[in-house]
């Protein structure tokens, strides 16, 4: 399944699912201004999840609502961009996606939700001008040399076209 | 309930401080001690007053009710800042603001989005991960090594978030290091703490939870809210207060600031309800608050002081404590003349009924107060200091001019010798040039002078406005005791007569000079 959407482009190998979506601007800034803050408007991003299980509706920009459904043998990815000024900031100052996984390098830890048996892998950094976060979830951190494959064999297929 | 920490695998094993909080945790979850009994029957009573309905009709805990889903160490969230952090809706000294997210439509923010700030380890702190054991928010500290990433991209690094902090302030109008890269988590929604406000919160109490609650500026709350003039609401704090309007939103004013606002009558005095909160001046010298009907300004290790109305309106276009009057150094007080003054470092604001509020600075304010400020014979200023297209400055006052070749020489020149001199006499680049003192008063006669740089010119009500050149006429009416003196004042411009003698007719005299002769005579 090909996916392609904010300059962000995937060929999903088999058993995937995935969506590449932002955030309404329009409905952000209509909330804000219906509380009545002055404050400028919020960035809306693209954020791009893929998972080898079926992804809900609503599963929160790192998965926070879907982690705890992931089976052992399920690897969760979320993509997510940042707003153009932060690029060449010291957090993102890593350049090139990190196409390979080590899987020494996942831990229980690391992870936004800590939930039972997963392992966890967060990574920022700029490809083509562009700042990101990739974000992977293993189902099971006994398995994480096998599941860091897996994830491997779709952050393959990511492509990142330069921002216009 | 499994408040478990996350089962320990090859890649990295938890030490075994983690393994004995780990331990003692689920001990203390079932062992039920007469303190734990009463802890619990504390939080049922808040879980019925919190949400009633929810606590009794839906399945779940009394913990759940209070302090929303997931508020066990096992479901994996962090905990609130303010729950570990004695009540403080602020970061540790430990840790930093490190990212946020927000859930939309949040009845904990009056339906606009809540947003959740991640307090991240700072690279150069410690601390140890551990589950929070009192109350009902018994999430995780210092477990998750997360970053959602959008504050303080200057630090580099992914460490362990030690606890959230909960705003309704956009993040990055919070903290200006904050970005507004927009990330949302809607399983967070009903996440809360009992030191947090509850659903559907006042105004006021969200501004204070997004001060940072008791660790934020106003310290303790020391009074209930309630209400204050005009519909407002109000609510005192140990530092400080937050008032609330309709019109102006919630606002607090606190420490030198807040002091001097109560004293003032607060929102029924002067200033009104305030319409900002404090705000820095650009070159961080100092503060300020903006009200209703004016601004509070303080220097640093300077005065604080209340600048009103127009006046207040003036000073700001003119660029307030960094443009070229500097800060305030008074009130804005009654001047004599049913007008006001308000004093800076360097100038002063006048207004009246009558006249808009317009600054005199420098020498011109000098020689306008010598000659009486606002009470004196000048009035109140009308219009700045300005260029005059001849060269020179200018700036009118309600009954007369200041007017020099620079700011650094202006005279004050009174009204009825000003109408002459700008009107028949064609002003500085006509025969009398240049003002060159400020119009003087005549001792114990009514009646004024004014030296030009050609002419001098005299006026009384029953003479009006005559001058002569300044030379052996001049000299002579000096010597004679002026318009003082027994000539008393012209009556006659300085006129040429036969022989082409030049004769100037005093109230009681003449004086004539001959300059063929040089002669200089004095007729009674």
């Amino acid at each position: 399944m090909k996916l392609a959407a904010h300059g962000i482009a995937a060929n999903l190998p088999d058993g995937w699912e995935g969506s590449i979506a932002s955030e309404d601007q329009e409905q952000i800034s209509a909330q804000m201004h219906a509380f009545g803050t002055s404050a400028g408007a919020p960035a809306t991003l693209p954020v791009a999840h893929f998972a080898t299980f079926g992804l809900p509706a609503v599963r929160s920009d790192f998965g926070g609502a879907v982690v705890s459904d992931m089976g052992p043998d399920d690897v969760f990815v979320s993509l997510l961009e940042y707003a153009p000024e932060e690029v060449g900031s010291e957090l993102f100052s890593r350049q090139g996606m990190p196409w390979r996984l080590d899987a020494r390098d996942f831990s229980p830890r690391m992870l936004q939700r800590g939930v039972r048996g997963q392992s966890g892998l967060q990574v920022f950094f700029t490809e083509r001008g562009r700042a990101f976060c990739l974000y992977i979830v293993l189902g099971a951190a006994a398995r994480a040399e096998r599941l860091a494959r897996r994830a491997e064999q779709v952050l393959a297929t990511i492509q990142i076209e330069e921002r216009t | 309930m499994t408040d478990l920490l996350p089962t320990p695998t090859p890649a990295a094993r938890p030490t075994v401080a983690q393994r004995l909080v780990e331990r003692v945790s689920s001990l203390l979850e079932t062992r039920a001690t007469r303190r734990r009994f009463l802890l619990r029957a504390a939080v049922v009573g808040s879980a019925l007053s919190v949400d009633p309905l929810g606590y009794v009709l839906k399945p779940g805990t009394a913990y759940a009710s209070v302090c929303g889903s997931a508020n066990t160490c096992g479901a994996g969230w962090s905990v609130f800042c303010c729950t570990i952090n004695n009540g403080a809706n602020t970061c540790p000294d430990y840790s930093f603001a490190a990212g946020w997210w927000k859930v939309d439509a949040s009845a904990f923010c009056l339906g606009a989005p809540r947003y959740y700030i991640d307090c991240n380890r700072r690279p150069s702190g410690s601390c140890s991960c551990r589950c929070n054991r009192s109350g009902c928010d018994r999430r995780r500290v210092c477990c998750n090594v997360f970053r959602y990433g959008q504050c303080n991209t200057q630090i580099r690094g992914v460490t362990q978030v030690v606890c959230r902090i909960i705003t309704c302030t956009p993040p990055w109008e919070w903290d200006r290091r904050c970005g507004r890269s927009v990330r949302t988590e809607q399983a967070t929604a009903s996440h809360t703490s009992t030191c947090l406000p509850g659903r559907n919160p006042s105004r006021i109490e969200i501004r204070y939870q997004d001060l940072g609650l008791v660790g934020s500026v106003l310290g303790k709350p020391v009074a209930k809210e309630r209400s204050a003039q005009r519909g407002g609401r109000k609510r005192r704090y140990a530092k400080g207060i937050i008032l609330w309007h309709r019109d102006h939103g919630a606002h607090e004013v606190h420490g030198w600031m807040g002091t001097r606002y109560l004293d003032s009558g607060a929102e029924g005095g002067p200033l009104g309800y305030p319409r900002t909160g404090h705000r820095s001046v650009g070159d961080r010298s100092g503060q300020i608050v903006r009200f209703e009907r004016g601004t509070m300004y303080r220097k640093f290790g300077g005065a604080t002081t209340i600048v009103l109305t127009r006046a207040d309106r003036r000073y700001r276009k003119l660029g307030g404590p960094r443009g070229r009057l500097g800060y305030p150094t008074s009130d804005t007080q009654a001047a004599q003349g049913s007008g006001s003054i308000t004093r800076f470092e360097r100038g002063a604001i006048f207004m009246s009924p009558r006249t808009d509020a317009v600054e005199v600075t420098g020498r011109a304010l000098t020689v306008y107060e010598n000659a009486g400020g606002s009470a004196g014979p000048y009035g109140f200023p009308v219009t700045p200091m300005a260029k005059i297209s001849t060269g020179g400055r200018k700036q009118r006052f309600e009954g007369g001019l200041l007017i020099g070749p620079n700011p650094r020489r202006v005279v004050a020149v009174r009204d009825a010798i000003r109408h002459r001199w700008m009107g028949e006499m064609k002003g500085q680049t006509g025969p009398w040039g240049f003002a060159v003192n400020s119009t003087g008063g005549i001792t114990g006669k009514e009646g004024m002078w004014n030296a030009f740089q050609h002419a001098i010119v005299y006026w009384s009500p029953e003479t009006g406005v005559r001058w002569f050149s300044r030379g052996p006429i001049y000299r002579q009416y000096r010597r004679e005791g002026g318009a003082a003196g027994r000539l008393g004042f012209p009556t006659a411009d300085e006129r040429t007569v036969s022989g082409g003698r030049v004769q100037v007719t005093f109230q009681h005299g003449v004086i004539t000079h001959d300059p063929r002769t040089g002669e200089t005579t004095v007729e009674d």
